[in-house]
């Protein structure tokens, strides 16, 4: 029985488990530790226009059950990411969602246009929230109205793909930004990306990271996550894919609980490589355990 | 992947070595590689110390174990440094690029402090290849200097710097290295930033080209994250490098060190 195949937006997967994006790289980077076509999808690292430097070094640090990072949105540029690294996801049975930003609403459009057409490409997810460029991805998530512009603008140009806008915990309230991507045709929503924080080094003292502050990730987020899931759902009709702390099966099936469609797995890879299918297969114990014959039967059964 | 604690090694307050069973690891041919260890005993994930953490492979010491040189820093190495045989660690590994020897030149291995740790493996695989066997090898002082008998059996001429005098030569390494340059075709390096900074201008001078292996912040360990760049100069220009899967050994001259020490 196939109790995790699913369809998102219309799309087939074989698991809601995805790879969440900057934390998979590309695709391959994981190829020699972990079965790649047993994954339900990649989200690759967000794509820009313009192949992007990155923020200065230190960019990461640890912190009690998570970590900060800063990388500053380091990527090939779209067009690089075509020619380059795309082609060699020819060779992975799984799903491929592109994460895209711009600094400005006509840089979006550009990326939007361009992946729109890439054959290889299944879905795209919109980075609003990314907290470490100054003029970039923040502003865009500072208001309901700031996003309803870039998604509707995205919306436009986006003809063959569903679109999949990534929400930010930065943010007093998520529920009407979750509205606004819902009204403005989002297909579904990612919740959530990184907290903004900070770390001090007592020797040097000066903030660890060279941008002074910058997300936190990992299980230290996954409660905030899990409550930000559960607003989304019940604000919104389109499916929610949780992201945050994700790290083994119980923590996926709560966020499953909690009103996620799909979810992602972010930081827990760099600990386990094989996360991604030890969570499916976990999953898929627990069901038939619990005599369950899809997961899509427990979606918000938690909040309900 | 999983390696198993064979024995803990306590050298010292501060340092100590950890053997342990990994075959994949352990049939690595190549000097100058690492691998990443979850400083926490068994695979629970929601654990205090939740980043791996990159240790060079030091020495191979069968076909299914080796060893891995530990200095106490922070709280994963304190971790490490508690482990007991049996205990299982996920690991993965091995990573990076490797020291590549050439057949009939002259080289000399040049280690500050726990850069030791990569020198002990290129050791032996200088002397599998026929290669006459220079380390230098700098610490503060005598405390910090590991393994000192044990180094005369794999090395055939050994250069032990203390910077208190304490041990061997008052100074650091670049006392006798100054002093034997030029008899050399090419070095190898691995230590703190500044002493390689050093011995690359050392050679620079002498034109002797020189591979020094570094110690950067690692998220994956294999080139997902981008937390662990490095910056190049090459052909006039600044590249971002992954330290972890296009090093962690570069040419010394290329590096750009002011983007490093700070
Ligand atoms: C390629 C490579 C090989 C290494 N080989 C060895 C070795 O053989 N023996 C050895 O004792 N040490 C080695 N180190 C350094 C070792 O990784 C750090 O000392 C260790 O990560 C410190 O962990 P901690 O939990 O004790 O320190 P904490 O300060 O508690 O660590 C917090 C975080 O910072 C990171 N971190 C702290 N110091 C360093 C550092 N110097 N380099 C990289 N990350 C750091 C940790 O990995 C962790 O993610 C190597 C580093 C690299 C990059
Ligand atoms: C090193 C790193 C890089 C990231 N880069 C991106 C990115 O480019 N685009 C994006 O939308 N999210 C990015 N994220 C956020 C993750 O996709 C995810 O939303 C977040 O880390 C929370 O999930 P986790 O706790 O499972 O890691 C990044 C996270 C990390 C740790
Ligand atoms: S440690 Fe993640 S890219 Fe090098």
């Amino acid at each position: 029985m196939d109790r995790l195949k699913t369809s998102l937006c219309g799309i087939e997967f074989k698991n809601p488990i995805i790879a969440a994006s900057g934390t998979f790289g590309y695709g391959l980077e994981f190829k020699r530790f972990t079965d790649l076509n047993k994954i339900g999808g990649i989200s690759v690292k967000g794509i820009s226009l313009h192949e992007t430097e990155g923020n200065p070094m230190p960019r990461i640090t640890e912190t009690y059950s998570g970590m900060l990072n800063a990388i500053g949105l380091q990527n090939v540029g779209v067009e690089k990411f075509i020619k380059e690294k795309l082609p060699a996801l020819k060779s992975i049975d799984t799903r491929i969602i592109v994460n895209f930003w711009g600094k400005t609403i006509d840089e979006y459009i550009e990326v939007a246009k361009i992946l729109d057409y890439v054959e290889r490409v299944d879905m795209l997810e919109m980075n609003i929230s990314c907290p470490n460029i100054k003029e970039g991805g923040i502003s865009f998530s500072s208001s309901p109205e700031a996003l309803s512009q870039v998604v509707s603008a995205c919306r436009k140009v986006i003809k063959n793909k569903p679109l999949i806008v990534k929400l930010s915990p930065n943010v007093q309230d998520i529920k009407p930004f979750a509205k606004a991507c819902e009204d403005n045709g989002a297909d579904a929503v990612s919740a959530i990306n990184t907290l903004i924080g900070m770390a001090v080094d007592v020797e040097r003292m000066k903030p660890v990271l060279a941008n002074i502050t910058g997300g936190l990730s990992g299980p230290a987020i996954k409660p905030i996550a899990l409550r930000m899931v559960k607003e989304v759902y019940e604000t919104v009709k389109i499916p929610v894919i949780g992201v945050g702390g994700i790290g083994s099966w119980k923590d996926a099936a709560e966020f499953i609980l909690s009103g996620a469609s799909a979810v992602q797995i972010g930081t827990a890879n760099f600990i386990n490589a094989n996360i991604c299918n030890e969570t499916s297969d976990g999953l898929n114990e627990y069901l038939e355990r619990k005599n369950i014959n899809h997961f899509s039967e427990i979606i918000g059964k938690a909040v309900k | 992947m999983k390696a198993t604690v064979v024995k803990n090694t306590r050298i010292s307050d501060k340092f100590g070595y950890l053997e342990l069973k990994c075959p994949e690891i352990a049939k690595e041919k190549n000097a100058g590689r690492f691998f990443m260890i979850s400083p926490h005993s068994d695979s629970v994930y929601i654990t205090d110390t939740l980043l791996k953490r990159p240790f060079a492979i030091c020495d191979i010491t069968s076909e299914e174990t080796f060893t891995c040189l530990y200095m106490i820093t922070g709280r994963g190495t304190k971790i490490l440094s508690e482990a007991l045989p049996g205990n299982n660690f996920l690991v993965t590994g091995p990573i990076g690029n490797f020291f590549r020897f050439e057949k009939d030149t002259s080289v000399a291995l040049i280690a500050g402090g726990i850069g030791l740790a990569p020198m002990i493996n290129s050791a032996r695989k200088l002397r599998e290849m026929g290669i006459k066997v220079t380390l230098y090898y700098g610490g503060r002082s005598k405390s910090d200097i590991l393994m000192y008998d044990f180094l005369q059996t794999i090395c055939d001429e050994l250069f032990i710097t203390t910077d208190d005098g304490s041990l061997g030569i008052h100074g650091n390494v670049l006392v006798p290295l100054k002093e034997n340059i030029q008899n050399y075709k090419k070095i190898y390096a691995c230590g703190p930033n500044r002493m390689l900074q050093a011995v690359t201008d050392l050679c620079s001078q002498n034109n002797i080209p020189i591979d020094v292996s570094l110690d950067e912040q690692m998220g994956c360990g294999v080139g997902a994250c981008l937390g662990c760049i490095i910056t190049i100069n090459e052909n006039n220009e600044k590249v971002k490098k992954r330290c972890c899967v296009e090093g962690p050994i570069f040419d010394g001259t290329k590096v750009d060190w002011d983007s490093l020490i700070r």
